[in-house]
């Protein structure tokens, strides 16, 4: 008979960047000026997509749009540490990471604006569809990752998630599957406090949503989700580890949302402006300009540069977007293979009363 | 040749069918660009601000504040000055040319789509009364609970419907027809529900102002300083939850079909502001807690923002007795109604210089009439004297609010 202890664990917290921009010189990955720019041009460029879509959601020519303001950082770091040939697997609030991973405003306008066309991605881009169900995506990203390991791919999956989905029983599924068969998943969880209204101190009593990872049996890690130099670093790691078939990881991105939750709520009913004013402070784009800026890399001419170019390709993603002529039949086309008896039939009789 | 556009009220939520104009943010003949915001709507209870959708100049807007507008419907038109203007038919088929026409043969083979949630349709089939013969009084035609109540009574005739509240029609006559406005569909709800519900007594005390008069006119300069305005209402507020703390019964709600009394925790005392839309109620939080300053400093800001509707739906709501100022205007002595599902309201009257014996000298004091207007289901008029006599000490010997 004995009483010992046979399991410990601890989570590691990393950041690179402070609120003020000050680095972490030991930590800094140090990467290259161009790379630095396109991380600044490309979360520049999704909150001026931003801003127009909620514009243009009130003036009735987008439906229910999701803002992304405030966690640029925790998705352009981690897309843009991945390569081309790994896959980003979005809940929908991910529109800087679909930037980063070269995919076209209008392609993404066109699916807020209701069009099956804004989820057809080009052939390498490796993206899936927004996923509205709430953590319906996680076991996607795990099976096309397994289906690289199978194929003895050099090739990983990182799949975005918000503190609400680290409850539902797909993460959950996903992460047990994923840390047995040691696939080389990225779970990223962009805890931005509220999952709507629900704060996160409701959402779980562990301590970190990072140590949910350390139940079965992989590494989680809590990072500084507005800095996009450590999502960079931490997510880079999780990759190289993944290539190297030791599994996935769980990386919690600590955020915040700054916008609604959508284009159909009120933050005030259930947040402290307060509480929003703190952590405008802690901006992810404010502090990387800073860095840049340290480095010798940004002034403003190229600010100005910058903000101009976002806002021409904002205008001309909207006018391409618009211009768009939907076929109602793609209503039909992309769920089966092959069309169904009773949707074959819906879609005809469809067509009859668009003709007469 | 150009034509003026309009911009049309677009579905801002997800199925909304209807706004409140709070405010334009343009006027006719401004030069406007795309993405300008033009107007302040309330849904709902948000208050969202709608853009513009068009470069050009304001040439007419659709509506002034207050008006219930409807989506779909123009909000404004925007053009060149001289344009010719696009008329309002218009703007009709443009919302909906966009939707798919049912061929009609099918649209008389099927049958009417019938609008009720699963507990109506449940309740429906529980009662064997077929839904696509009662009339929904609800959004789109949806048929509410309520609808079933009635359609029920009918199913089962005479003896459960002597119940039912006799709707009386009138003959209204030919004045202009205004609708109103969310806020004052609320008041109107609200009130009709306390008077109908409640067992309004109101219980009357007078009160000599005259020592507090003079610890708000020593402490008044200090107020100034640190920005705020120093006001008779903070003290009032202050001794009214400092006196709640001993009469929980008027800090309570009644929960009629529990028969249990809800004895609140905190003591949240609502101020009624009178804002040009109507009476605004929000809510000071813990109000026992706080010092007369603060709550001063707390009214002043509230109030502000009660005038400029920016109020959070947080500072309207758990407030768990009401403080109203009647007397602002004039006036000798007004009862108010319940804010409920409150216990119990205070109106205090107008302060006004009468002779009152002192000592068996007539003497001049400044007095005011106290009416504390409570719930006799929930209390009785021996506790409400017992908690008048209690609040008119504290404010006839305020020294313990010296500090402020």
């Amino acid at each position: 008979m004995s009483r010992k202890k046979v399991f410990e664990a601890q989570i590691e917290y990393l950041q690179i960047l402070d609120e003020k921009g000050n680095v972490d010189a030991s930590l800094d990955p140090k990467l290259d000026e161009l790379t630095l720019k396109k991380m600044y041009e490309t979360m520049v460029r999704s909150r001026a997509m931003d801003k127009k879509a909620i514009s243009l959601q009130r003036q009735g020519r987008c439906y229910t749009y999701v803002p992304t303001e405030g966690q640029e950082a925790a998705q352009v770091g981690s897309v843009m540490a991945s390569k081309k040939e790994d896959w980003m697997v979005p809940a929908f609030r991910e529109n800087a990471a679909y930037l980063a991973k070269g995919v076209s405003m209008r392609t993404l306008f066109l699916y807020w604006m209701g069009h099956e066309e804004g989820s057809r991605f080009e052939k390498d881009q490796n993206c899936f569809p927004v996923s509205i169900p709430v953590g319906s995506q996680v076991g996607h990203a795990v099976g096309l990752a397994w289906a690289a390991k199978i194929q003895g791919k050099r090739q990983a999956a990182i799949t975005f998630f918000g503190d609400g989905a680290s409850s539902e029983g797909d993460f959950h599924e996903s992460a047990n599957f994923a840390g047995v068969f040691q696939i080389p998943c990225v779970f990223i969880c962009q805890n931005n406090q509220y999952a709507i209204s629900t704060p996160r101190a409701r959402q779980t009593r562990s301590e970190t949503i990072a140590q949910k990872a350390i139940a079965y049996g992989f590494e989680g890690i809590q990072v500084d989700g507005n800095d996009v130099l450590a999502m960079y670093v931490a997510t880079k790691k999780a990759l190289e580890k993944g290539y190297a078939g030791k599994g996935p990881t769980l990386i919690e991105a600590i955020t915040y949302r700054i916008a609604a939750h959508t284009t159909s709520d009120d933050p005030k009913r259930y947040r402290d402006e307060a509480e929003v004013e703190a952590w405008r402070k802690k901006d992810p784009i404010a502090r990387f300009q800073t860095y840049l800026k340290k480095n010798g890399f940004w002034n403003e001419a190229y600010e100005k540069e910058v903000q101009e170019k976002a806002a021409r390709e904002v205008e001309e993603a909207v006018k391409k977007a618009e211009g768009f002529q939907a076929n109602p039949e793609d209503m039909f086309k992309y769920l089966y293979q092959d069309l169904t008896p009773d949707l074959r039939q819906q879609m005809q009789e469809m067509k009859q009363s668009l003709e007469g | 040749m150009n034509v003026a556009k309009h911009m049309l009220f677009p579905d801002v939520g997800e199925g909304i069918r209807e706004g409140t104009l709070v405010k334009w943010l343009v006027k006719e003949g401004d030069p406007v660009k795309e993405d300008q915001p033009i107007a302040e709507v309330e849904t709902d209870k948000a208050v969202v601000e709608i853009p513009s959708r068009d470069h050009g100049t304001v040439l007419k807007l659709y509506g002034k504040p207050g008006d219930v507008i409807l989506v779909g419907k123009p909000l404004m038109t925007v053009g060149e000055p001289g344009e010719p203007m696009p008329d309002a038919e218009e703007a009709i088929t443009e919302s909906n040319e966009k939707k798919v026409e049912v061929p009609k043969k099918e649209a008389s083979a099927a049958p009417e789509r019938i609008l009720a949630p699963p507990s109506v349709r449940a309740a429906a089939r529980k009662a064997g009364i077929d839904l696509s013969k009662v009339s929904g009084s609800g959004p789109g035609g949806r048929i509410t609970a309520e609808d079933l109540e009635k359609a029920k009574g009918g199913a089962l005739a005479a003896p459960a419907s002597t119940h039912q509240e006799k709707t009386l029609s009138f003959d209204y006559g030919k004045g202009k027809r205004v609708p109103l406005t969310h806020l004052r569909k609320t008041i109107s709800e609200r009130m009709s529900w306390s008077w109908r519900h409640v067992a309004h007594v109101t219980y009357i005390e007078e009160v000599d102002f005259g020592a507090l008069k003079e610890l708000r006119g020593r402490n008044k300069p200090k107020a100034e300083q640190m920005g705020f305005k120093l006001t008779p209402l903070a003290y009032m507020v202050k001794a009214v939850a400092t006196t709640l703390k001993q009469y929980p019964r008027f800090n309570a709600s009644l929960d009629e079909e529990k028969a249990e009394l809800i004895l609140h925790d905190e003591i949240n005392v609502a101020v009624g502001v009178d804002t040009e839309e109507g009476l605004i109620a929000p809510v000071l939080k813990n109000a026992d807690q706080k010092s007369v300053f603060d709550i001063a400093k707390e009214i002043g800001g509230l109030s502000e923002k009660a005038r400029a509707r920016k109020l959070s739906l947080d500072e309207l709501r758990a407030s768990t007795f009401t403080v109203t100022n009647i007397g602002s205007v004039g006036g000798v002595l007004a009862t108010a109604v319940l804010n409920p599902p409150e216990s119990a309201i205070l109106g205090v009257n107008r302060m006004k210089d009468r002779p009152v014996v002192r000592d068996g000298k007539i003497v001049i004091r400044p007095m005011t009439y106290l009416g504390l207007t409570f719930d006799h289901r929930v209390g009785d008029g021996a506790d409400a004297a017992r908690f008048m006599k209690d609040l008119v000490e504290k404010l006839e010997n305020p020294a313990w609010m010296e500090k402020g």
